[in-house]
C-alpha cells in the first residue's frame, strides 16, 4: 500500500500548500467583529483536508498540528469562541509551521519533533483560553478524534460547497464522486475509514467524511437536488451507518471540473513545438513567395490561413501557462501585517488588477523582487504614524500594488504615500559609497543610484530592510526577467516603483536589423526610435559619437564593433541609427539596415554553449538561419556616459 | 572516461581527416553527420568557434578542430563535413575534411596515445590504432569538448540545462 500511495505524495503536498495558501488570505481578510461563517468554514475545511490527507500518509507530524487547529477552529465557526487578534495570529503563525513541516516531509527532511510539539502546544494555549472562557456554553470537549457535537453544522458546510461560495472546480468535482450523502450517524470511525479511501485518490480537495447528521437528510437531499440529475428523486433520508462511496455518472458531469493538473513539463514542451510550428510557418512563408503567379495566389491563401492557425495555437498554448497575478499579490496581506506590526505603523494594503495574467515562470521569478520592494516601501516609505501626523498625513500608510497590462507588456506598480525618496541622502550616501554622482543630476538620475550595488540609505540597519544588498538585486533580478523596473518619486507624497515585463519569456516582438551579413533582434520594449540621423545633428567627441535628437545627446554605439562584424557603412550619417533605452541609460545602436519588426521565439544559447555578452538570446528567422537577440540593458553598460559630456557637445 | 573499458567487446568509431590525418571517435557520441552551412557568427568568440547553427530548433554551436588545432586549412566548400556530437546532453558541432568510415576495434587493437606527434593534447587521446594501412588517432572527444581549453560551456553550469 505504501507503494501505492507515494505516488500521490507530490498531488497532497501541492494541495496541502494551497490549503495553507487559503487559509492564510482567509484569516487576513477575516472579519474579527462579525467572522463570516463560511469563511471560518473553509478554513476548517482546509485545515480538514490536510489532517485527513495526511493522516493516510502517515506524515502525523502535519496531522497532530492541524488535528488542535481543527479543533480551535470548529469552536471559533461554532461561535464558541471569539476570533481576536491573538488568535488570528496565533493561527497564521500555525499556517506558519504547518509550511515548515510540509517542506520537511516533501524534502524527506527527519521531522523535528521538538518543533512540533511546540507548533502543537502553542495552538493548545489558543484552545485552553478560549475553552475556559467559553465552557459554560460548550459542554462538549472538543478533542474527540472527530469533533462530532453539532453535527447540522458539518452537514451545512458540506453542502455550501455546491453553492460554490468558496470552494474551486476542484473541491466540487470531489463531490462528484459521491452521491450526495444523507450521511451516517456512527460518525467517527466511520468518516475515517470514508476519508482514507477518497484521499488514497489523491485529488480532492475535501475528503468527504461521512459525518452527517441523519436529521438533515431531507435537506441535504433538497440542496443536493440542485446538483443531481433532474428527475432524480432525493437520496432516501439517512441509511444510518452506511456509507455510500457509489460513483454517480450524472451527478460527475455536472459538476465535472473545469481544470486539470498538468505536468509543466509538458506545458513547456507544447510550447516549443508551437514555436517550432511557427518558425517553420514563416519558412513556408518565405518559400511562398518564390512561386510563380499561377499557384502564388492560392499558395498565398493557404499561407495566410495557416499563419492565423498557428498564431491561434500560439496564442492557446501560451494562455495555458499564464495565471493571475494575485498568486504573486496575496501573500503580500500577510507580509504588511506582520511588518507593520513589527514596525509599529499601521499600513493599509491595496491591490489593484490582481486578475492580470503573467506567465508562470515570471511569476515565480517575481516573488522575491516584489516582497523586496513591498519590504522596503514599508520600512523606508512610510514614515512612522507620529511624523506622517506631522506632515498632516492620515496616520494610516497605504501601500498600493497594481497591475495591468500595456500592450506586450506588464506593469507592475508599488505605490506608497510615504515620505518620497531623499534626494540630498541618496547624493550624500552614493558620495560616501563611491559611487560617481553630482548635485546637478536629474532627479530620474538620482533615483537610479539607488539600483547600484551596496547602495543603502537606511539610516538604521533593520533585519527588515536596508543591508544595501537589496535594490541591485531586485533590479537584477527583473531584467533577468527581459523586464526593467522604474522610480519615481515626490517629496512628501511618496514614491512608486514601476516593473514593466514581457508578457512571456518564450516570445519577443522585436526589430530585425542587418550589419554586413548578420541579422540582429532588438527587442521592441527597448526602441524608442530608429532615424537615418540628420547630418547637423551628429557630433563628434573625440572617437565618440553622439546624435542630438530631441534636445538629448544620444551616445552612439557603432554594433558592428560591439559585435565584431564588417558593416556596410560606418558613417553615422550613411548608417540608420536605433535609439534604444533601457533601465540605466538612453543610446543609438548604429546598423546597416532595419529588416522589419517580427515576433521571434527565444531560444536558449545556454543549453547548447553558453552565455555571451550583450546578447539575451537566438531566434531561428524564416530562412532557418540563427539570429541573436540583443540584450540592450547589458550593452549599455559599454556606453560612455553622456551626461558627463552634455557642456562639451 | 578515458578508463572506460570495453569489457572485451568490439567498439565502433567514426573516422574523419582533419588535414592529412585520420582521427575517430566513439559513434555512440555521433548524433549525425551534415554538410557545411554557415553559422552565426558570435562576437568575441575565439576564432575556432565558427558560430551558432539552427539544428532542428535547437541552438548549437559549431567548433572548427582545425583552426584549434592548426591542422590543414579551414576550408569550407561542399565536401565540408560538420560531425554532430552529443556530449553529456549538450550538442555541439565539429567541423571536419572529411567522413571516413566506420571502424569496428576490439581494445587489443588500440595502443596507447603517444605524448607527442598529434595535433590534440594527449589528454584528449584514448589511443592509436592500425586500419589499412593508416595510423587512426581515437579521440576522447568528450574530454574535448568539455575541456576549459575550449570554453564551449560556462564551466559554472556544465550540469545545468536550461530551456
Amino acid at each position: 500500500m505504501s507503494v501505492d500511495l507515494k505516488q500521490f505524495h507530490q498531488v497532497f503536498f501541492e494541495e496541502s500548500q494551497e490549503h495553507l495558501d487559503t487559509m492564510e488570505q482567509l484569516l487576513m481578510t477575516l472579519d474579527l467583529q462579525q467572522p463570516d461563517a463560511e469563511e471560518l468554514n473553509s478554513i476548517f475545511r482546509a485545515a480538514h483536508s490536510i489532517k485527513g490527507g495526511s493522516g493516510i500518509f502517515g506524515f502525523d507530524a502535519l496531522g497532530s498540528v492541524t488535528h488542535v487547529m481543527e479543533n480551535l477552529l470548529d469552536r471559533l465557526r461554532k461561535g464558541l469562541q471569539q476570533p481576536d487578534t491573538e488568535l488570528v495570529d496565533g493561527l497564521l503563525k500555525a499556517v506558519d509551521h504547518l509550511g515548515v513541516l510540509l517542506l520537511q516531509y516533501r524534502q524527506d527532511e527527519v521531522i523535528d519533533w521538538n518543533f512540533v510539539a511546540q507548533a502543537t502546544s502553542h495552538v493548545e494555549t489558543l484552545l485552553a483560553d478560549g475553552v475556559s472562557q467559553g465552557s459554560d456554553k460548550d459542554k462538549s470537549a472538543p478533542y474527540g478524534l472527530f469533533e462530532d457535537p453539532v453535527l447540522p453544522d458539518r452537514a451545512e458546510e458540506k453542502w455550501g460547497l455546491f453553492e460554490g461560495i468558496e470552494s474551486g472546480p476542484e473541491k466540487s468535482e470531489a463531490f462528484g464522486f459521491f452521491e450526495p450523502l444523507p450521511g451516517a450517524i456512527d460518525g467517527a470511525k466511520e468518516s475515517a475509514e470514508s476519508e482514507a479511501g477518497d484521499s488514497a485518490f489523491g485529488f480532492f480537495d475535501e475528503p468527504a467524511s461521512g459525518v452527517v447528521a441523519e436529521e438533515l437528510g431531507s435537506s441535504s437531499g433538497e440542496k443536493s437536488g440542485l446538483v443531481a440529475a433532474p428527475g432524480k428523486p432525493p437520496a432516501p433520508k439517512s441509511v444510518a451507518g452506511k456509507k455510500m462511496p457509489g460513483v454517480s455518472p450524472t451527478k460527475m458531469v455536472a459538476t465535472e471540473s473545469t481544470s486539470i493538473r498538468v505536468d509543466v513539463d509538458k506545458v513547456d514542451k507544447l510550447i516549443n513545438l508551437v514555436g517550432e510550428l511557427v518558425i517553420t510557418q514563416s519558412m513556408l512563408a518565405v518559400l511562398g513567395k518564390d512561386l510563380d503567379e499561377q499557384q502564388a495566389e492560392r499558395m498565398q491563401n493557404v499561407l495566410g490561413e495557416l499563419e492565423r492557425n498557428t498564431r491561434e495555437i500560439q496564442e492557446s498554448v501560451m494562455s495555458i501557462r499564464m495565471l493571475p497575478v494575485s498568486f504573486v499579490f496575496n501573500r503580500f496581506p500577510r507580509v504588511v501585517r506582520d511588518l507593520s506590526a513589527k514596525l509599529g505603523k499601521d499600513i493599509d494594503l491595496h491591490i489593484e488588477g490582481g486578475n492580470t495574467e503573467l506567465d508562470k515562470s515570471l511569476i515565480e521569478k517575481l516573488v522575491d523582487p516584489l516582497t523586496h520592494l513591498v519590504r522596503n516601501s514599508i520600512d523606508h516609505g512610510i514614515e512612522s504614524p507620529k511624523a506622517r501626523a506631522a506632515a498632516g498625513k492620515p496616520a494610516t500608510g497605504r501601500v498600493t500594488l497594481t497591475a495591468a497590462q500595456q500592450g506586450g507588456n506588464i506593469i507592475i506598480g508599488i505605490h506608497d504615500d510615504g515620505g518620497g525618496l531623499n534626494r540630498d541622502r541618496i547624493l550624500s550616501k552614493a558620495e560616501e559609497n563611491g559611487l560617481s554622482a553630482s548635485d546637478t543630476m536629474s532627479d530620474e538620475d538620482v533615483w537610479a543610484l539607488i539600483f547600484q550595488p551596496g547602495f543603502s540609505t537606511a539610516e538604521v540597519v533593520t533585519d527588515v530592510s536596508g543591508r544595501g544588498v537589496g535594490m541591485d538585486v531586485v533590479r537584477r533580478n527583473i531584467s533577468s526577467l527581459g523586464g526593467r523596473i522604474e522610480v519615481s518619486s515626490t517629496p512628501g507624497q511618496g514614491s512608486v516603483f514601476t516593473i514593466v515585463l514581457p508578457l512571456t519569456l518564450a516570445i519577443v516582438d522585436g526589430m530585425g536589423v542587418r550589419v554586413g551579413d548578420q541579422t540582429y533582434i532588438i527587442p521592441l520594449v527597448n526602441i524608442v526610435e530608429s532615424m537615418q540621423p540628420p547630418e547637423k545633428s551628429v557630433k563628434t567627441l573625440g572617437k565618440d559619437v553622439l546624435l542630438h535628437v530631441r534636445d538629448y545627446y544620444w551616445p552612439v554605439l557603432p554594433l558592428y564593433q560591439k559585435m565584431n562584424v564588417k558593416p556596410d557603412c560606418v558613417d553615422p550619417e550613411k548608417a540608420i541609427v536605433v535609439l534604444v533605452e533601457t533601465s540605466k541609460r538612453r543610446f543609438g545602436l548604429m546598423v546597416d539596415e532595419l529588416v522589419g519588426q517580427q515576433q521571434v521565439v527565444i531560444k536558449s544559447l545556454e543549453k547548447h554553449y553558453r552565455r555571451i555578452p550583450g546578447v539575451a538570446g537566438a531566434t531561428i528567422m524564416g530562412d532557418g538561419s540563427v539570429a541573436l537577440i540583443l540584450d540592450v540593458e547589458s550593452l549599455a553598460s559599454s556606453v560612455v556616459d553622456p551626461v558627463n559630456l552634455e557642456e562639451i557637445a | 572516461m578515458t578508463s572506460e573499458s570495453f569489457g572485451g567487446q568490439e567498439k565502433e568509431f567514426l573516422s574523419f581527416t582533419l588535414g592529412d590525418e585520420h582521427y575517430a571517435v566513439d559513434i555512440m557520441q555521433v548524433q549525425e553527420i551534415r554538410g557545411w552551412e554557415k553559422a552565426t557568427k558570435i562576437a568575441n568568440a575565439p576564432d575556432f568557434i565558427k558560430g551558432v547553427i539552427n539544428l532542428r530548433g535547437d541552438i548549437v554551436p559549431v567548433v572548427d578542430l582545425r583552426i584549434k588545432f592548426n591542422v590543414g586549412k579551414p576550408v569550407y566548400n561542399e565536401f565540408t563535413i560538420v560531425i554532430v556530437l552529443q556530449i553529456r546532453q549538450r550538442v555541439v558541432g565539429i567541423v571536419v575534411d572529411s567522413v571516413s568510415d566506420v571502424i569496428r576495434l576490439t581494445p587489443d587493437m588500440i595502443r596507447p596515445a603517444p605524448e607527442f606527434g598529434v595535433a590534440f593534447d594527449s589528454r584528449y587521446l584514448k589511443g592509436l590504432s592500425n586500419v589499412e594501412d593508416h595510423m587512426v588517432i581515437l579521440v576522447d572527444i568528450d574530454e574535448l569538448i568539455t575541456s576549459k581549453e575550449l570554453a564551449l560551456f560556462d564551466q559554472a553550469d556544465n550540469k545545468s540545462i536550461d530551456h
